[in-house]
């Protein structure tokens, strides 16, 4: 028990929700289509913003993180509005030059801390144990340690908050902005012409994958105490991206699949990490070449919800792809 | 002084013309963006810098060993991630992908050769200052401006006169136009990507030779600027791409000149930016190519 | 009168795509859109669904002008139309491309989707009722759960026709809608049409299958390099010797 529950391993669990997070916020952005790479500028903005805020300001991390998100969301605004009437690629180049921009103002403005970056952020593990301590379980409940619970605690809220995010996914999917959406993926002439407003829906995407990474950001930096301008290079922006490729970017479970396995990859391959890059380049070259649509597609989860329906049916109705095609 | 700045900013900017010429001579034919250009970019360095300190060759061969070199790798690349991909209706955004793919791979693979730390060249030329009384310019200044504005007058000359040159422009402006020609579209984009990455090759010696450090990551924030440079000078245009490079140049020459020498990395992408508001077609486009 | 082209032109940097166009669409009527390939036929409907703005004249729809209007607007206004080269959503079903379709018709906000709320699932049971009933007038409604792109092509044509009426139009325009059908399919595909126009919607039909047009249309308006050459029914069409020179007797081969 206490070797499961190692801190060690309980980051690692906590990093696993946080990536599942960035998996979403790109899936967002691509269930139109397009593609951004400023992913990981937006984690930094939400990340800084929500740091900055509890140690400066001292505003409570709840009411921070949101804030960070918001914050990511009015950035995505300046890079949005111009490119999403434009061709896709137009979006990816200035979104990967967004996420430069983030970073060499980070590492130069003084509030950032330059290169150094931010440390002795408030962590939420260690405010979750404040709290219980005042209750009056400072020693642990049980078999448990304080700090042990107090990341069980964390963790449980994170849960909580990508069952949201998916939740929200999936409910987003079968709406009628989810349609447009689709529509929009498939051929965007097409859908303009079909009554659907293009150009709202895709910058309505791009905010929405924004708000959710700027949100992964500042999660991310209350976990770790410690955020630096190089945590959120393009080597970050191409994992997240890597997420959807790998996992497959028209479901949610795709991207969900893909960051799962590439949180814990590294884990595994950590005998040769001085190779990962270049596996992780591999990954790419070879998925487009032969399964451009990722490793989890429409017909898998059709096959797989027809062959498992019965365990599915068991368990929650709500957050399962429905048998008339799961998208 | 104004001058000086000015001087400085065209050798600076005549390599990222050079490095952008290689992203627009691949946007124009096959209509995709190659994120792999700036690795390339940085092999050709490093191969040129073997070729120097190793085999102590002069820099010209040096230069030639790293375009071949380029060239190759430009050969690769669209041999395994490029031609796959046409194979099979795929939506725009896949090359897009398979080639940052490539361009992470070759990061990694240079910091597993190299070494992670910044080499550079032996000197070469005196330290002496060319004066011309407005200005004052180094010989090394002089040799890079020379090659690059000399590579791109004889790609110019070679695309407007030669046959290939020719197949090329046909191409990029419709490709199944051509295709219906009689033009080779396999083999023009095959040379267009080599031909590219060449040029990429040497650009990468000239900015190793101009900032006097070659090193692995090199390659990212040259590509990025080059990326800068494509959308300024619009998509596919090579005279766009030309300007687009010398000016970028000057920029960041001015605003490192005058006080913002920390955000000189940021200065492309907030021309960008800008320019994204005012003008989408980019500085040379036509109205209209920017739609969709 | 529901649609009105008033001295409509095109020009693609210099070259005269469509050159001083005019004609009237009437309610419930089907026009014929005839003329050689690259007479700027396709170019005529890319102006009337906004994808091209006109370079001058004047496109009217209930006499308000459309031009530079964006095309989902025009859409919305009630002008829906299908392409030449198919342009389905292929990765979601039949059903739901003709839900799509129906966008501007339907109200529910990003809210009201997520906790589906009574309105927002009346409003979906409907649309999916009128979805399926659409499907039906086109004649397939048994492939609702089939993929676009798995479709055959002539069910392809029609789930775009389909697609195309979810949008309530009152002018479907048809971009060559029996391109690669056999005589049968262009015999269903002419009572379709037919049923259509029984719905009182117009409709606006670019075509090469000449017996099809002259026994489909009440109207023919012929093209020939940008510059409409003659206007009216098919009878008066056929008579006219520019016509006969310009276009159907080259055709006969």
């Amino acid at each position: 028990m206490d070797s499961l529950l190692n801190p060690y391993y309980l980051q690692i669990v906590m990093f696993v929700m946080i990536n599942a997070m960035l998996g979403i916020s790109i899936y967002l952005t691509l269930a139109t289509g397009q593609l951004s790479l400023g992913n990981a500028g937006f984690m930094s903005v939400g990340a800084y913003t929500s740091a900055l805020l509890t140690l400066k300001v001292g505003v409570p991390i709840f009411l921070a993180v949101p804030a960070g998100g918001i914050a990511a969301c009015l950035l995505a605004a300046v890079i949005g509005v111009p490119t999403t009437r434009m061709q896709g690629l137009y979006l990816a180049i200035a979104t990967l030059g967004f996420g430069e921009v983030v970073r060499v103002v980070a590492l130069n403005l003084k509030v950032t801390n330059g290169a150094l970056g931010l440390s002795g952020i408030p962590s939420m593990s260690v405010m979750t144990g404040k709290g219980l301590s005042e209750l009056g379980l400072g020693s642990g409940v049980g078999i448990l340690s304080a700090q042990q619970l107090s990341n069980i605690i964390v963790i449980v809220v994170l849960a909580l908050m990508l069952a949201c995010l998916v939740f929200f996914a999936l409910r987003l999917s079968k709406s009628r902005m989810g349609r447009a959406f689709a529509a929009i993926k498939a051929d965007e002439q097409a859908a303009e012409v079909s009554g659907i407003n293009t150009t709202y829906y895709k910058l309505v995407a791009f905010f929405m994958g924004a708000f959710v990474a700027g949100l992964a950001g500042a999660l991310a930096a209350h976990i770790t105490f410690y955020i630096g301008p190089q945590d959120f290079s393009y080597h970050k922006a191409v994992e997240i991206l890597l997420f959807a490729v790998l996992g497959g970017s028209n479901v949610v479970w795709g991207p969900l699949l893909g960051s799962f396995i590439l949180t814990l990859l590294p884990e595994v391959l950590r005998p040769v990490a001085e190779f990962r890059e270049m596996i992780y380049g591999a990954i790419l070259v070879i998925m487009m070449t032969f399964r451009p649509e990722g490793l989890l597609k429409e017909g898998t989860i059709r096959f797989l919800w027809a062959k498992f329906n019965w365990r599915a049916k068991a368990e929650d109705d709500n957050s399962q792809p429905e048998p008339e095609g799961g998208r | 002084m104004l001058w000086q700045q000015v001087v400085n900013g065209l050798t600076l900017g005549s390599t990222y013309a050079l490095i952008a010429l290689g992203y627009t001579l691949i946007f124009g034919v096959l209509n995709i963006v190659n994120m792999a250009h700036g690795e390339i970019f940085m092999f050709g360095a490093f191969v040129a810098l073997m070729l120097v300190t190793t085999f102590k060759v002069n820099l010209l061969v040096a230069m030639a060993g790293a375009a071949l070199a380029g060239a190759v790798l430009g050969y690769l690349l669209e041999v395994t991630a490029l031609r796959p991909l046409r194979k099979r209706a795929v939506s725009h955004m896949a090359p897009l992908i398979s080639t940052i793919g490539v361009s992470i791979f070759l990061e990694s693979l240079a910091l597993n050769l190299f070494g992670a730390q910044s080499q550079s060249f032996p000197p070469m030329f005196s330290g002496k200052l060319l004066d011309f009384g407005l200005f004052q310019i180094s010989v090394i200044q002089v040799v890079i401006l020379a090659i690059s504005v000399g590579l791109m007058l004889v790609l110019k000359f070679w695309l407007d006169r030669t046959k290939m040159g020719k197949s090329i422009r046909a191409t990029s402006e419709n490709i199944d136009t051509a295709a219906i020609l009689g033009v080779n579209t396999q083999r023009v984009i095959t040379i267009t990507v080599m031909l590219a990455s060449g040029l990429g090759a040497v650009a990468g010696v000239l900015v190793g030779l101009a900032f006097n450090a070659v090193e692995p990551t090199m390659g990212i924030p040259m590509g990025f600027k080059g990326l800068a440079v494509l959308i300024l000078g619009g998509l596919g245009n090579i005279t766009g791409a030309m300007v687009g490079g010398l000016l970028l140049g000057i920029a960041e020459v001015f605003s490192v000149a005058y006080g913002a020498s920390s955000y000189r990395e940021a200065v492309a992408f907030g021309l960008i930016m800008v320019l994204l508001f005012l003008r989408p077609q980019g500085l040379f486009g036509s109205p209209g190519n920017g739609g969709r | 009168m529901i649609l009105a082209l008033e001295n409509v032109s095109k020009n693609f940097g210099g070259l005269a795509a469509l050159s001083d166009i005019s004609f009237n669409v009437n309610a419930g009527e089907i026009v014929g859109v005839i003329g050689p390939n690259g007479a700027g036929k396709t170019t005529l409907f890319n102006l009337i669904t906004g994808v091209f703005s006109p370079s001058s004249g004047t496109i009217r729809y209930r006499d308000k002008a459309v031009n530079g209007l964006k095309p989902h607007k025009i859409t919305e206004l009630g002008v829906a139309r299908t392409f030449q080269n198919i342009r389905l959503f292929g990765h979601i079903s039949a059903l739901e491309n003709v839900m799509a379709g129906a966008h501007c018709r339907i109200k529910a906000n990003l809210w009201q989707g997520l906790w589906r709320t009574k309105v927002e699932r009346k409003e979906e049971r409907e649309l999916r009722q009128k979805a399926k009933t659409l499907l039906q007038l086109v004649g397939i409604a048994d492939e609702e759960n089939t993929l676009a792109a798995s479709l055959p092509y002539g069910k392809q044509r029609r789930l775009e026709i389909a697609r195309a009426l979810a949008a309530e139009p009152e002018v479907v325009l048809l971009d060559e809608p029996a391109a690669g059908m056999n005589e049968s399919e262009t015999e269903d595909l002419h009572g379709l049409i037919k049923e259509i126009q029984k719905l009182g919607k117009a409709v606006v039909l670019i075509e090469h299958d000449m017996n099809l047009m002259m026994n489909l249309c009440d109207r023919l308006v012929v093209l020939n390099f940008g510059k409409k050459i003659s206007e009216g029914t098919p009878d008066v069409v056929r008579e006219n010797a520019e016509v006969i020179e310009a276009y159907l007797g080259k055709e006969e081969e």
